[in-house]
């Protein structure tokens, strides 16, 4: 009996069992495919069923005879074209499908696993290990000088390299920076303003770098979806991460994800090692990474 | 035609004297702690960042069109995420996607956010798979009770057969249940409400559709209370009838607008030169659409109203997101074309003030999404789909499989966005800003607009550090009528001003398109290109040339090596007749950057689709300024013929 339940538990041995099911349903419902060979096509009464609810579905009536024979025609057409389209071996070489098929098999994966809800001490455990993704974001107090390539063209950057030394040599922050740079565009100063804040204003690829700007010093060129930046970090705030109470749907969320994500993970994992992988291009070290399957 | 060219300014390298050099070195030690660097803002949003509301108004971006699990055609489409989700999305949070199981996430959060479920039969899904809601006792509750496949499938047939033919069941509509549901909309928008950081409107959806005729309104109100219910189809499908339920909820304290959507899709209906009933339209019926309907929605994911090739055959923008054109449910009848469409009607317009003394398309312009999974998806490099099922993957959209209404995935569009000009970030001042039309709408990308209109501004006034100020104070902004002319006055002026998104592809031109009625009665359109980037030159055709394309499609990247960061101007109208009305609006195109298709097609590694194309040049409209002449100065027709012909 443990092992039984030991088996059951096994996500492998779980998605056998429920591919087995699925084709089981599918010949239930599907009479006429066993029966179908090659040059044959059945169509079955719960088929016909399906086309006609279809239709019902969006006349508000049921079809004509002539309606409903001009559906079979069509749908009989589709699935000798579909049948001759995997006789000529064209679902083959097709990224498409494959990936189709593949993200099928993740979605089913990811499926195989309800968690059940995390206790509090787990949860305020797991919390504390991974305080990071609920924290605010940083905060930037900051100035700026920007560089308009629209005026300048060619020479921006260069333009924006003299200024940085100028700016590098004074002993204090001018008060008043529009002398520097092309104004009109955004403004030189901006305080207190958080990452989500700041990408309203000049995009995400600056934003982007301001964690690898030096504090409290003159740093540049940094671009953005406008043109050159020099850029003055007065100060970053981190915020400190919100009390779990304030915020437990959302980090039991996550928690969730997170286990259906291993569960996946790990499914997919033992499905790759079922395989001998063999690359044939030997200047190319590959290691298969499993989870990347339907991505 | 005039085009402003910035003067490029010498860097000015600030002398250090030894004294000043010593006051510097005392200030660098408090300098790090308390910086004393004044901001020198963006010459089209002067004192954004005051901390005070501002007379000059700042642009907020925001979306009012989004369903969640609430509306039973988005439940249907298997969305579970709530308007709680919904918001949170807005405001820039990851959600799970409830097909695909995975989080998404926008990059640029939006300032603002309503979520407009449909009216009928609003938070009924959810309500019936409640084990503990008293709806389980019902025929519907009974089925969806037994859980299988197939009592599922029966309990929903039930459901949308009776939304499509417009009779409700009854203990779906009971008053009580209904208000329990409506409850749960409004505490999610007043739950996210942060009033100077994300706004949220108390609205909904009323989803009328005669004969699948998209009449569709989103209902938005400006307390925080909102009326007792929503109104639905099944109370009415006339929009004369949602007026009524729009003017009681006023006098009751619960002010309101309204906003049409899918003109495109309307057969002709949404901007009909008659009333629901037939009857030429007349001063009353335009003034009540006028005062309930102040905006209209220009594009969202099933495609823009703005205007058909057809109906602008020298528009060569014309056709953009316009592959979307069957009417909903129909099984595949095209929709009109003739009073289908928002640059039309804008001129209608124009007409019915000459004719009626009263304007029924008097619309401000917005956009959204009409997303069913609670994520406005605009970012074209991000677009995770909007129906669920059938688009949520990358895959899915692609294949071809999926369908909504019978129009494959592929045929959507990415979601477009509002800007409203508004003095700070509330909830009465962003439904003021919208009421007031001092609005635009996007295709997607956050990109800023000003315009105005007065009498006498100065060729140069877009480069006045003092723009804003001196426009407001020299005329009027877009949403507004023309101040009366000036005796001498030769032609109205109007000043540009637009911004690109940093997110986006760079600026290629501004037009302002100009929609009058002439002596003979007809409506007539004319497009100006007022400014532009690159440094090029109209042919001889009088047409600018194209700007060029740096897309690599099987990369799905661009290069902002073409285009304009910013682009300005102050246009006089070399056309202007005193004696015709008219309305002008201005449109921002942008260079060409991938479609989202050609994004997936990239990630997939295949050619993008066919039946769409494989880049867009996006874009923004600003809202209308409009022009009426002095009543000695115009002549009055009998007949106005592009009016009243089609009268059935």
């Amino acid at each position: 009996m443990e092992q039984l339940k030991k088996l059951l538990r096994d996500p492998l041995i779980h998605f056998l069992l429920i591919g087995a099911a699925t084709y089981a349903a599918y010949g239930l419902l599907d009479p006429g495919a066993d029966a179908e060979d090659a040059a044959t096509i059945t169509v079955s009464q719960a088929e016909i069923q399906s086309i006609t609810e279809q239709w019902t579905r969006l006349w508000n009536r049921p079809p004509t005879k002539e309606e409903l024979a001009g559906m079979l025609r069509k749908h009989v057409r589709t699935r000798i074209l579909y049948k001759e389209a995997l006789a000529m071996g064209l679902d083959r070489d097709d990224q498409v499908i494959e990936r189709r098929l593949a993200q099928k098999v993740e979605l089913l994966s990811r499926s195989l696993v309800v968690p059940q809800l995390p206790s509090d001490e787990v949860l305020a455990a797991w919390y504390a290990e991974n305080p990071e993704q609920f924290r605010a974001p940083d905060t930037y107090t900051l100035s700026q000088v920007f560089f308009d390539p629209d005026q300048r063209g060619a020479s921006t950057r260069e333009d924006a390299v003299a200024a940085l030394a100028t700016l590098q040599s004074l002993a204090a922050m001018p008060e008043d920076l529009s002398g520097y740079g092309d104004s009109g565009v955004v403004g030189n100063y901006y305080a207190g303003r958080s990452e989500l804040e700041l990408g309203k204003v000049f995009g995400g690829g600056f934003v982007n770098q301001l964690v690898t700007l030096e504090p409290r010093r003159w740093n540049g060129p940094v671009l953005s979806g406008y043109g050159v930046h020099l850029v003055y970090v007065h100060e970053v705030v981190k915020p400190a991460p919100p009390a779990l109470a304030d915020i437990r749907e959302q980090v039991q969320e996550a928690w969730m994800l997170e286990q259906v994500e291993e569960r996946s993970t790990a499914f997919l994992d033992e499905l790759v090692e079922r395989y001998e992988v063999v690359v044939e291009a030997t200047e190319v070290p590959l290691t298969v990474p499993p989870a990347q399957a339907g991505e | 035609m005039t085009r402003m060219t910035r003067m490029t300014r010498s860097l000015s390298k600030p002398a250090t004297t030894l004294s000043a050099l010593f006051s510097k070195l005392v200030l660098a030690a408090a300098v790090a702690a308390v910086p004393l660097t004044t901001s020198a803002d963006s010459i089209g949003e002067p004192g954004r960042d005051s901390g005070t509301p501002n007379p000059l108004n700042n642009v907020y971006f925001g979306e009012e069109h989004l369903h969640s699990s609430a509306s039973p055609d988005a439940f249907a489409f298997g969305t579970r995420t709530d308007a709680n989700d919904a918001y949170r999305y807005a405001k820039g949070e990851a959600i799970m996607e409830t097909q695909s199981g995975k989080m998404i996430q926008k990059q640029t959060p939006y300032d603002f956010a309503a979520v407009t479920d449909h009216s009928e039969y609003l938070g009924m899904m959810p309500l019936l798979l409640d084990p503990n809601s008293p709806l389980r006792d019902t025929e519907i509750g009974k089925l969806i009770a037994e859980g299988t496949h197939e009592s599922g499938e029966a309990a929903f047939q039930q459901i949308i057969t009776s939304a499509t033919i417009n009779v409700p069941i009854p203990y779906l509509v009971d008053p009580k249940i209904m208000k329990t549901a409506w409850q749960k909309q409004i505490d999610a928008a007043n739950k996210h409400y942060e009033p100077g950081k994300f706004t949220t409107l108390i609205a909904y959806e009323w989803s009328s559709q005669p004969n699948s005729k998209n009449l569709h309104h989103n209902v938005f109100f400006r307390d925080n209370v909102g009326p007792e219910r929503p109104f639905s189809s099944f109370d009415s499908v006339r929009r004369e009838d949602l007026w009524t339920y729009q003017e009681y909820q006023r006098s009751l304290g619960h002010e309101n607008f309204s906003i049409p959507h899918n003109s495109n899709v309307s057969n002709s209906a949404m901007f009909a030169l008659h009333t629901s009933d037939g009857n030429p339209i007349d001063k009353r019926w335009a003034e009540r659409s006028a005062r309930n309907t102040p905006a209209v929605e220009m594009i969202q994911i099933k495609g823009q109203s703005e205007t058909h090739p057809a109906l602008s055959p020298n528009d060569e923008f014309a056709s953009f997101e316009d592959k979307f054109v069957h009417l909903l449910g129909s099984g595949g009848v095209q929709s009109l074309i003739d009073t289908s469409f928002v640059r039309q009607a804008l001129t209608n317009g124009v007409g019915f003030q000459e004719m009626i003394g009263a304007n029924p398309f008097k619309y401000g312009i917005v956009a959204g999404s009409d997303s069913h999974v609670s994520a406005s998806v605009n970012e074209e490099f991000n677009y995770t789909g909007g129906h669920g099922n059938i688009d949520h993957s990358a895959e899915i959209r692609l294949s071809g499989a999926g369908s909504v209404a019978g129009e494959p995935a592929v045929l959507f569009g990415s979601a477009g966005i509002t800007g409203v000009w508004a003095p700070e970030n509330t909830r009465e001042a962003i439904f003021d800003g919208i009421a007031r039309k001092e609005t635009f709408g996007t295709s997607g990308p956050m990109i800023k607009v000003r315009f105005f209109g007065g009498w006498n501004y100065r060729d140069n006034l877009v480069e006045d550090k003092k723009f804003v100020e001196k426009a407001y104070k020299g005329g009027v902004p877009m949403g507004s009528d023309l101040p009366e002319k000036p005796k001498r006055a030769k032609a109205p002026t109007f000043a540009v001003w637009a911004m690109k998104d940093p997110n986006s592809g760079n600026l290629d031109r501004v037009q302002i398109i100009k929609g009058w009625y002439d002596q003979r009665g007809y409506g007539f359109q004319k497009i100006y290109d007022v400014a532009w980037s690159d440094d090029r030159e109209p042919g001889k055709n009088g047409k600018l040339p194209p700007v060029g394309n740096t897309v690599d499609i099987s990369k799905a990247t661009y290069s902002n090596s073409i285009g304009d960061t910013d682009l300005s101007v102050v246009w006089t109208d070399p056309d202007f007749d005193p004696s015709q009305h008219a309305v002008y609006y201005a449109r921002v195109i942008e260079i060409p950057t991938p479609r989202w298709s050609t994004y997936d097609a990239a990630e997939l590694g295949v050619a993008p689709p066919e039946e769409v194309p494989a880049t867009i040049q996006e874009r923004a409209w600003a809202s209308p300024i409009w022009y009426t002449p002095a009543p000695e100065l115009v002549e009055k027709l009998d007949f106005y013929p592009g009016l009243q012909k089609r009268l059935p």
